[in-house]
This record gives structure tokens, C-alpha cells and sequence, in this order.
């Protein structure tokens, strides 16, 4: 990891008329005493931990098309959810219904699968991603060219990962 | 113990059996660079560290795949970024609030935190970081704190160097402008 030579640092915030230090920088921020002591320990029993869960907690495979409805269903029951909230409540104190929406997400993977609320509850903790996470890894070109598809995908991934769908999972069914 | 450098741990780690130790030593060498880029997004320590953890836990999960296309550095560094805005994305969007809002959530959260220490100045700068917008506020603190290479930034932001050096110039103006009034 190659910084930046302080000079330039310097001469830039020099031209651009900044009191703003070089050197010394001031912060404020504090940590734990022996925190990143004890950080990659921590980082390597939770590592040993979710692939035990990982294990437990795969969906069954599905066609493409069937992966598409599965998402597009999805991202209609989020608007159904949201949409009879608001409808029914008057005291929603400008909060999202984020528990009523849980419940509905619960019913619904029962419904579907053969997994519990628990085993989804906890489907959900461990695979809540956003799309750029879920691309982390692989090319932007082998997933798509087109930019409107690029939006399409992320914003699929970002609601099916939000109901706990893996992404892996949704990603190969795609290809 | 010298540094391995990416290259050697990359190595390393394509070999059976040294999965693990290579991975510890990535921790082990990006742990600070990644906590305090996190912790000036998030503010919270209590936040930054579950987010630094997600991140390699993530990093662990995609490294098999990913490709020497850019350096691990970059790589992790995107990684942790969006694993940041994805957390203030949530916090915005759970309590529908505007990204302004947000900014002042983080102002509380920094008077709040227990371990935040900063005298009068440090806080009169963080509050100026805290109320530019979003993409401002990164390329900021990765530019002056973590002074990244302009190069470096583009790879992991995914955008040109030029609208980064605008995105700088700017943020720092008005961060000039909130210290000094």
C-alpha cells in the first residue's frame, strides 16, 4: 500500500488557500486498549462460525426464470407490505414498518420452502449483502454490459438480499 | 517480521492447507487501514467494529474468486467503503430520513461515543466533515486522512481521477470555510 508523498498533500491544501494541517492531523477518535491485538482472533472464530452456517442454510436450486419470478414476487410483496401499512396505520411516526414487513417476509419462505421462521430469521442475519458486495470478487463484464441491466440487477439483488436469498444462490441461477 | 507483500500472501493462499494463516496475515496487515477508514464514515467504534469484521468475513468469502485485476489493497478497500455506505444507507433508509439528517445523526452519535476524545478543533472538523454530502465526505477522508493516491481512490470509488480531485477541492473549501467561521 503506496501513500501518497506528503508533499503533495501539503502543496495541494497550499493552492487551495486550506489552514488545514498536513501533519498531526486532527481527529479525536479512540479505540479499545489492544483492540486490533485481539481483532483477527475475533475475525477468525466468527470466519469458522459462518461457514458452519453456511452449510445448514443453502436454497434449493431454480431454473433462471424461476429465480426472476422468485425476485420479481418478492419486490411485490415489499410494495404490498409497505403499501397496507401506510394504508392502515395512523401512527406510523415516520418509522418504517420493518417488523411488520419481517413477519410477512417469514410467512412467505415458509410458505415456500421447507425452512422455519427460525432457520429464516437467521437466513436473513447471515446473508444481508447489497449487490456491490455480492459483485466483490467477480468482473463487472461478466455480469452484464448495459447499463439500465446493470441498475435492474442491482436493485434485484439489493431486495433479494434483503429477504435472504443468497446471493451466490441468485448470481448462478442467473448465468 | 517484515510485511508479506500482496503478491506473497496472494501466493500463499492459493496453496492448501495456508488458506488461514495467509488470511490472518491479511488481517493482521489491512486491520488498521480499514478500521479507521470505516470509523471516520461511521463514527460509532461499536458500529465500525461490526462493520470491519463484515468486511473480512466478506473478503474471506470472495478472495478464492477474485481476480489480480487490482491490487488487494484497492480491493479490500471497496470493500470496506461499501460495507460503510451500506450501513448508512440502512440507518437512512429504517428511519426514512433524509441523508442531512443522517449527518446530524452522526453528529450526536460523535458527541456520544465513547471513545471519542477530540478537543474543540478536532470536533469543529468533524462536525465540517460530517455535514458535506455523501461522496464528498469519502473522498475527503480518504484523500487528507488516508492520504490515497488519486489513482488508487478511482479504483476503489469506480469513478475518474478528475471528479475526484473536483470532489476534493470542493469538500475542502467548505470545510475551510465552517473551521474558519
Amino acid at each position: 500500500m503506496q501513500k501518497e508523498n506528503k508533499e503533495i498533500i501539503r502543496k495541494e491544501l497550499r493552492e487551495l488557500g486550506s489552514s488545514l494541517p498536513a501533519e498531526g492531523k486532527p481527529s479525536g477518535f479512540d479505540l479499545p486498549e489492544g483492540y486490533f491485538e485481539s481483532l483477527p482472533g475475533i475475525i477468525t472464530a466468527r470466519r469458522s462460525d459462518s461457514s458452519e452456517k453456511k452449510k445448514l442454510l443453502t436454497l434449493p436450486a431454480a431454473t433462471p426464470r424461476q429465480a426472476l419470478a422468485w425476485a420479481a414476487s418478492l419486490l411485490l410483496l415489499v410494495s404490498l407490505t409497505i403499501s397496507l401499512f401506510f394504508v392502515g396505520s395512523d401512527s406510523m411516526n415516520g418509522h418504517y414498518p420493518y417488523e411488520a414487513a419481517h413477519e410477512a417476509d417469514f410467512e412467505y419462505f415458509s410458505l415456500r420452502s421447507d425452512l422455519d421462521h427460525k432457520q429464516i430469521y437467521d437466513m436473513v442475519l447471515e446473508t444481508d449483502l447489497s449487490a456491490e458486495e455480492i459483485m466483490y470478487g467477480l468482473e463487472m463484464d461478466d455480469v452484464a454490459d448495459a447499463g439500465d441491466y446493470d441498475e435492474m440487477m442491482e436493485y434485484l439483488f439489493e431486495e433479494a438480499s434483503y429477504y435472504g436469498i443468497e446471493s451466490d444462490y441468485l448470481l448462478s441461477s442467473l448465468d | 517480521m517484515g510485511q508479506h507483500t500482496d503478491e506473497e500472501l496472494f501466493e500463499m493462499f492459493s496453496k492448501a492447507g495456508l488458506e488461514n494463516q495467509a488470511f490472518n496475515h491479511i488481517v493482521r496487515k489491512y486491520q488498521e487501514a480499514v478500521y479507521w477508514h470505516v470509523r471516520r464514515l461511521v463514527i460509532s467504534h461499536d458500529d465500525t467494529n461490526d462493520i470491519v469484521q463484515d468486511v473480512f468475513i466478506k473478503a474471506w468469502q470472495a478472495l478464492p474468486k477474485f481476480r489480480q485485476h487490482s491490487s488487494l489493497y484497492t480491493w479490500i478497500y471497496r470493500i470496506a467503503t461499501n460495507e460503510a455506505l451500506t450501513f448508512l444507507k440502512k440507518k437512512k433508509r429504517r428511519n426514512l430520513m433524509p441523508m442531512v439528517d443522517v449527518s446530524k445523526q452522526l453528529e450526536e452519535t460523535l458527541e456520544a461515543d465513547a471513545y471519542y476524545r477530540g478537543n474543540d478543533m478536532e470536533k469543529k472538523l468533524q462536525k465540517a466533515i460530517l455535514a458535506l454530502p455523501e461522496k464528498q465526505r469519502v473522498v475527503f477522508n480518504m484523500r487528507y486522512f488516508d492520504e490515497m493516491k488519486y489513482e488508487d481512490m478511482a479504483k476503489v470509488l469506480d469513478t475518474s481521477e478528475g471528479a475526484l480531485k473536483a470532489s476534493y477541492h470542493h469538500a475542502v473549501k467548505k470545510i475551510e470555510k465552517s473551521v474558519v467561521s
